[in-house]
């Protein structure tokens, strides 16, 4: 029987185990491939090259501990919870949350790893060797809980169409973009190929916090500044430029059947946004080289769905944005989650929400979008 | 409604331009530094351009000089000073008139941005501080005199460091200014610190507002582009605005200037109910391993001393009670191509259908009279 999706998280993590790389690397690449090292507080942390300092694991894997007890560093891989990195734990862990299924993302600072090296080859094995690892030893125990999405090299629309259409038949039902395409600052005609290889092959395309402009080296921690304003703007400080770019692009009216997914980028400024873009729209179209068949909004509505975690705002003004268009998701086991008490963050979030508006924001969106049911 | 005001104000733009003269540099600027200022040529299809410093190209003036254009008739080149750049533009007494024409009774009149960077780029730092007092000085004493009670003039701060900046609030303290604008932090960094505290300090002391509009666009190293294609010109600012209000907040600003008033300019408002809700949230989990110890939750500093101005924004006008009702202001942005003259009252009213009129009153008046001490 069908399992009764109540409740899927739309955007959640795994954290890469020791033994990826080793394991799913040729040995030509072990050399450079990122290592497990004492954090120097008791835990531990990814060293991605010799002399760099040490990336503590920490706040990546904090499922569970009381917010004065969240530090980036000390904690271990064997402390942490087992479903962060293995299948079958995960399943459980999913069961105290009471989550269904959960759609998987892994880390852009261990991506960065592999992006930043000069060596296209040792790039493609890193990103192979992610989509290996979490094909078989995560997504495989259960395909119907734990939504695989296929990583994507940043080695330009050939390779990225490859390795899609590689990973769809390990079982992906979506792919996890970093850079567009075609590598470039912007949306661009060359990118379009890649587009429309995706929908061909109905699989939406998502972009995680921010698109990539330019490939850096990953940085010891992964939060910018880190203080408090990078989490604050909650990827939207560079979604809300990149969003504008590519629905302006006119790539919504080239492919109208291809499903977008804005994750963790927050969803409460959207309707502003769209009001904004439409107001700038309907002023300046006749000067502008933009052309468009519909009011941006449309594109939005018809094209994109955006996930949130804590986000009263989205929920309160859903008919504003598409109800249609909005997926709950627990950020599990990031410092944003509330793991085990999602049902109740859910609960108090949704308070007066009709049944069947939550259900599609929390579950059936989903659901549907990544063909579960 | 009795008003206890000098003037009886109903509708107040808290975010209007005012456009360089042609002859604004060589009246109003030092000769021994005219070289450095823009310079006025040919924009290659008849209109008027400016030469800013240093610049390749000619910025012309189509899109900051509308007045009363049509959406498809909007273009950078072509409109030339004294022939259809319409005088309001430039000129105070002629702005009072096309005021009145669209019910409009007070403009806070920000600056020409792209003729400020041309000053604050230039390495000369004595050059740079005298293009924006010239500026400052047309202000008050030519754009703003025929009547500073509906013209009011925000001071542009320079950006050559923290005592000049600190100087020169004083100086539009007692110049009898209302409001000054940053481009830059005050001290000039890259990042807010504590050596801007004496400029905070001092504005709090002075009790006067301090505005930013948009962005610091003198910390970015970019003009913003005039010719850009983006239709969203605008309307993705609040992703450079919302960094700047969590700094000032989180590290504590508003906790050690307890009277600093700042007011975010053009950067909209519908965004900022998930905005606070956002910078809560992150609080609460982060604080502890972050080190951040603020003594209101982070949504109080907004609401205790931010104005938000905004054009056209109806998702902001259906939440304003979860932004606060006294932190919101419309403007017009006249004459920048956002505006809707002469029918501001016919986009009021559209807006605000279903808005209370004592509520109403304060987002279109009394919330920026009473920022900038109008009402006094």
């Amino acid at each position: 029987m069908a399992r009764d999706y109540q409740l899927v998280s739309a955007d959640s993590h795994v954290l890469e185990p020791p033994h990826i790389w080793t394991t799913y690397m040729e040995k030509r690449f072990h050399s450079k491939v990122p290592t497990v090292v004492p954090d120097g507080e008791g835990g531990e942390a990814w060293q991605f090259g010799p002399g760099t300092a040490p990336a503590p694991i920490g706040i990546y894997a904090s499922a569970g501990r009381a917010h004065d007890d969240i530090r980036w560093t000390g904690v271990t891989f064997a402390a942490a919870n087992q479903g962060n990195f293995r299948g079958e734990p995960r399943l459980d862990e999913q069961d105290q949350d009471g989550v269904d299924a959960e759609v998987l993302f892994g880390s852009a600072r261990m991506m960065s790893h592999f992006y930043s090296d000069e060596d296209p080859e040792f790039h493609l094995a890193g990103v192979r060797a992610y989509n290996d690892w979490l094909a078989q030893e995560i997504v495989s125990v259960d395909p119907t809980r734990l939504v695989g999405l296929a990583c994507l090299p940043a080695l330009g629309v050939e390779a990225a169409i490859a390795e899609m259409e590689r990973c769809l038949k390990l079982g992906f039902r979506g792919v996890w973009l970093n850079t567009l395409p075609s590598v470039g600052d912007r949306v661009r005609p060359e990118d379009d190929r890649f587009w429309e290889a995706a929908q061909a092959n109905r699989v939406p395309v998502h972009f995680h916090v921010r698109i990539m402009k330019s490939i850096q080296k990953p940085k010891p921690k992964g939060v910018r500044g880190g203080d408090l304003t990078g989490l604050a703007s909650v990827g939207a400080a560079d979604m809300i430029v990149q969003l504008s770019e590519i629905i302006e692009s006119g790539v919504h009216d080239r492919f109208p059947d291809l499903a977008w997914v804005m994750v963790e980028a927050g969803s409460g400024w959207l309707p502003y946004l769209l009001e904004q873009l439409d107001d700038r729209w309907e002023r300046n179209r006749s000067w502008l080289p933009v052309k468009l068949r519909h009011k941006p909004s449309e594109y939005y509505r018809r094209n994109w769905l955006s996930t949130f975690m804590i986000d009263h705002y989205a929920v309160k003004n859903r008919h504003a944005l598409g109800v249609g268009n909005l997926m709950w998701s627990s950020d599990y086991p990031h410092h944003g989650c509330d793991w085990p008490r999602s049902r109740a963050v859910v609960d108090e979030m949704f308070e007066g929400v009709p049944a069947d508006e939550r259900r599609k924001m929390c579950a059936g969106n989903a659901v549907r979008l990544y063909g579960l049911a | 409604m009795k008003s206890t005001t000098k003037r009886e104000y109903r509708i107040i733009s808290a975010d209007s331009h005012t456009v360089e003269p042609p002859d604004l540099w060589d009246k109003w600027l030092e000769k021994k530094y005219i070289d450095t200022a823009p310079k006025l040529v040919d924009d290659g299809e008849g209109g008027d351009a400016w030469v800013y410093m240093g610049a390749a190209t000619a910025e012309p003036l189509g899109l900051v000089t509308c007045v009363g254009t049509r959406p498809e008739e909007l273009k950078w080149t072509g409109k030339k000073y004294g022939r259809d750049i319409h005088p309001s533009c430039h000129d105070g007494a002629e702005r009072l008139k096309i005021m009145d024409e669209d019910g409009v009774d007070a403009e806070m009149l920000y600056p020409p941005q792209r003729a400020m960077l041309t000053f604050m780029k230039n390495k000369d730092t004595e050059a740079h501080l005298a293009g924006i007092r010239a500026y400052n000085r047309w202000l008050k004493d030519g754009f703003c005199a025929p009547d500073p009670d509906r013209l009011i003039g925000i001071f542009q701060m320079p950006n050559v460091g923290i005592e000049t900046s600190v100087s020169e609030l004083q100086r539009a303290k007692k110049e009898g200014f209302r409001g000054v604008a940053i481009s830059a932090w005050p001290s000039g960094g890259d990042n807010l610190s504590a050596a801007d505290d004496p400029f905070w300090d001092t504005a709090a002391q002075l009790d006067m507002p301090v505005s930013i509009h948009l962005l610091l666009a003198a910390s970015t190293t970019k003009i913003v582009p005039s010719k850009s294609a983006a239709v969203a010109i605008g309307a993705t600012a609040f992703s450079y605005t919302m960094p700047l209000i969590t700094e000032m907040i989180f590290q504590g600003v508003f906790d050690r200037f307890p009277k600093l008033r700042m007011a975010g300019v053009e950067i909209g408002i519908g965004w900022i109910p998930h905005f606070l809700e956002m910078t809560d949230d992150r609080y609460w989990r982060n604080r502890h391993w972050a080190g951040v110890k603020l003594k209101k939750v982070p949504s109080d500093y907004f609401r205790d001393h931010w104005l938000a101005t905004f054009i056209v924004d109806r998702s902001g006008i259906s939440v304003r009670h979860q932004i606060g009702i006294d932190n919101i202001a419309w403007s017009t942005d006249f004459p920048h191509h956002g505006n809707d003259w002469p029918y501001s009252r016919k986009t009021i009213d559209e807006m605000l259908s279903d808005v209370p009129a004592e509520e109403r009153n304060k987002i279109v008046c009394t919330n920026a009279a009473q920022f900038w001490g109008l009402m006094a």
